[in-house]
C-alpha cells in the first residue's frame, strides 16, 4: 500500500486556483522532496494532506483519509512559520512532550514510556543536553531541532516537514540529513518535505516533486532534473539553485 | 482567630480557595495568550448585566453571567476571524455595557442595592448558595483541565500543530471563553468587577519569574494565588477596606518583590 496517493487534487481559494490536478504518490518508508517557487503551492499541498485545506479529488494515507489519518495519529506535521508563540514558557523537554499528545489516554498524564521516547527524540536531533531549557531562549536553529524531535517523539509513521532546514546552519544540516537517513534505516517511517536546497536534495531523497500550481515533474532526483525543467517551474535563472546555494530564509 | 468562627468569613475563606484554584489555572492561559483585555471586556459587561438583573428583579449574578458569555462568544468569534478592531471592539461594547449599568441604576436608584460591592468586592455578601455556585463552578473547571490541558497547552504554543492533531481549536476556545465568562462572574463579589482583571493576570505573571517550565508555573500560580487571596481576605477584615481591593494590593505587593528581587 502506498505511504500517500494524492489523485486530481485541486486546491481553490476565492476561485484562483493554487493546485491544479496534482497527482503523485509516495512509497512507505521513502524520502521525497517537493521543491518548487514561493508560492507554488506546496505548504498547500503538505496542509491538504492533513485535511485542514478544502480541497477537491481524493488523498489517501496508508487507504485512510486526511481526517481519519490525523485522528489515528499517522502523520505528523511540522509548519513552515506557524504562528506559534516563540516566547511561551515551557522548556524543551515539556516541548517534546506535546509530540506524545494524541499517544497518551484521556486524561493526558504521561507515562514512563513516553518519558523515554521524548528523551529519545531529544537525542537524535543531538539537544538531550537541553532539555531543561527554556525553549524561547534557544537560538532559531536549535527550536527547529526541537521541534523536529517533537515530530519524532509522535511516532506518526509519515513525517510532514515543512521547510524543516531553514535556519539551521550549514553543519546542522548535514546532521539532519543524516539524522533523516538513519531515520529511515531504522523505522519504517516514510518523510515527506519541502526543501529549496535543490543542490543537496539529491544526495538525500528518493523521489522529487516540483510543483507550481501543476505537478511538474515526480521522480527520482538528477537523472532527469535538468536545467530546463527547473526552468519550466522556476522561471528565470536557475543557476544559482543547482550550485547548491544555501538559502537562509525563504 | 476569633475571625474564623464567623460564618461569613468561613464562607469567604472557603469561597477565596476556591476562587484562589479556578483563577489561576486561567491565569496562565489568560496571561501567555495576551487575553488580559478580554477578561477586562468580561468583567466590565458584566456589571451592566447586574444592573439589567436588580431592576428585573432577577438574581444579578444570572442576568451577569449571561452578559458575559455574550461578550466571551463574540470575543473568541473576532479573534477567529482575525478582524483588525478588535480590541476596538471590546473596548466599545465595554464601555457601553457599564454605562448603560451606571444609567440604570442612577435612574431607578434602589437604596438597597450596594454597587460598590459590586465594583469592589465585599467579603461579607458571599451567601451560602455563592458557594454552591462557586462549588460547582469549580468543579466543572477542574473537569475541562483534567481532559483537555494538554489540548489546551498546544493550542497557546502551536495551533497549527494542534490543529494538525484533529484538535478543534475554533471549539476550544468558544469553550474557554465561556468558562473564563463563568469564571469571572464568580470572582465579582469577593474582588469586583474593576479588580477582577488584575487578579486574573497575577498569579502566572508572579509565577512566571521563578520558571520557564509551565507545569511549575502554574503549580507555583496556585500557590501565590492562595496565599495573597487568603491574606488579602485577613485584611479586608481587619482593615475594613472591600476585599478586591486588599488582595489586589496584596498581590501586586507580591509581583513588586518578585521583580525587584530579579532584577
Ligand atoms: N489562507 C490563504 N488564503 C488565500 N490564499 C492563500 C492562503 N494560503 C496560501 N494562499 C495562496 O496560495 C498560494 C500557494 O501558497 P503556499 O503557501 O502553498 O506556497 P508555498 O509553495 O508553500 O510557498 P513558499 O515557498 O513561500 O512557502 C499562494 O499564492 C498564496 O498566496
Ligand atoms: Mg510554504
Amino acid at each position: 500500500m502506498k505511504a500517500i496517493e494524492v489523485k486530481h487534487l485541486t486546491v481553490k481559494r476565492n476561485g484562483k486556483f493554487i493546485l491544479e490536478n496534482v497527482n503523485l504518490s509516495v512509497e512507505k518508508n521513502q524520502i521525497f522532496a517537493i521543491c518548487g517557487p514561493n508560492g507554488g503551492g506546496k505548504t498547500t499541498l503538505l496542509r491538504s494532506i492533513i485535511g485542514i485545506v478544502p480541497y477537491e479529488g481524493t488523498i489517501k494515507i496508508f487507504g485512510f483519509s486526511p481526517r481519519e489519518a490525523v485522528k489515528r495519529g499517522l502523520i505528523s506535521y511540522l509548519p513552515q512559520r506557524s504562528p506559534m508563540d516563540y516566547t511561551f514558557p515551557a522548556t524543551v523537554y515539556e516541548v517534546v512532550m506535546m509530540g506524545r499528545l494524541k499517544k497518551m489516554g484521556i486524561i493526558k498524564i504521561p507515562s514512563h514510556s513516553d518519558r523515554e521516547k521524548v528523551l529519545k527524540s531529544l537525542s537524535m536531533v543531538a539537544m538531550d543536553e537541553f532539555k531543561d531549557r527554556p525553549f524561547s531562549a534557544l537560538s532559531g536553529g536549535q527550536q527547529q531541532r526541537v521541534l523536529i524531535a517533537r515530530a519524532l517523539a509522535s511516532e506518526a509513521k509519515v513525517l510532514l516537514l515543512d521547510e524543516p532546514i531553514t535556519g539551521l546552519d550549514i553543519q546542522a544540516q548535514q546532521v539532519f540529513y543524516t539524522m533523516l537517513t538513519e531515520l529511515r534505516k531504522k523505522t519504517d517511517i516514510t518523510i515527506v518535505m519541502v526543501s529549496h536546497d535543490i543542490g543537496v536534495v539529491p544526495a538525500f531523497v528518493d523521489v522529487v516533486a516540483c510543483l507550481n500550481r501543476e505537478l511538474f515533474y515526480h521522480g527520482a532526483p538528477s537523472k532527469e532534473l535538468n536545467i530546463e525543467l527547473l526552468k519550466k517551474v522556476y522561471g528565470g535563472d536557475v543557476g544559482i539553485l543547482i550550485h547548491g546555494h544555501h538559502h537562509g530564509t525563504t | 482567630m476569633e475571625l474564623l468562627s464567623y460564618t461569613f468569613f468561613q464562607r469567604a475563606l472557603i469561597g477565596g480557595i476556591l476562587l484562589s484554584i479556578v483563577f489561576s489555572l486561567f491565569s496562565f492561559f489568560v496571561v501567555v495568550r495576551k487575553l488580559s483585555f478580554a477578561g477586562v471586556g468580561i468583567s466590565h459587561t458584566a456589571f451592566g448585566g447586574i444592573a439589567v438583573g436588580i431592576i428585573l428583579g432577577i438574581d444579578p449574578s444570572i442576568s451577569a453571567l449571561i452578559f458575559a458569555i455574550l461578550i466571551a462568544i463574540f470575543i473568541a468569534y473576532t479573534s477567529q476571524k482575525r478582524k483588525l478592531h478588535e480590541d476596538a471592539a471590546i473596548g466599545i461594547f465595554f464601555s457601553f455595557s457599564m454605562a448603560l449599568g451606571i444609567a440604570i441604576i442612577s435612574r431607578f436608584h434602589r437604596t438597597n442595592v450596594d454597587i460598590w460591592s459590586f465594583l469592589f468586592g465585599n467579603i461579607t455578601t458571599i451567601t451560602h448558595g455563592d458557594l454552591i455556585f462557586f462549588s460547582v463552578a469549580t468543579a466543572i473547571v477542574l473537569v475541562y483541565f483534567i481532559f483537555f490541558f494538554g489540548d489546551l497547552v498546544l493550542i497557546g504554543f502551536d495551533p497549527e500543530v494542534a490543529q494538525s492533531y484533529g484538535i478543534n481549536v475554533r471549539l476550544h476556545n468558544y469553550v474557554f471563553m465561556t468558562l473564563l465568562a463563568m469564571v469571572i462572574i464568580m470572582g465579582i463579589k469577593m474582588v469586583g468587577v474593576i479588580l477582577i482583571s488584575a487578579f486574573l493576570v497575577l498569579p502566572a505573571t508572579i509565577a512566571s519569574a521563578f520558571s520557564k517550565s509551565f507545569i511549575k508555573i502554574i503549580g507555583l500560580s496556585v500557590l501565590v494565588s492562595l496565599v495573597f487571596t487568603v491574606a488579602g481576605l485577613f485584611l479586608s477584615y481587619y482593615l475594613d477596606m472591600p476585599s478586591g481591593a486588599t488582595i489586589v494590593m496584596t498581590g501586586t505587593a507580591l509581583f513588586a518583590l518578585t521583580y525587584l528581587k530579579g532584577s
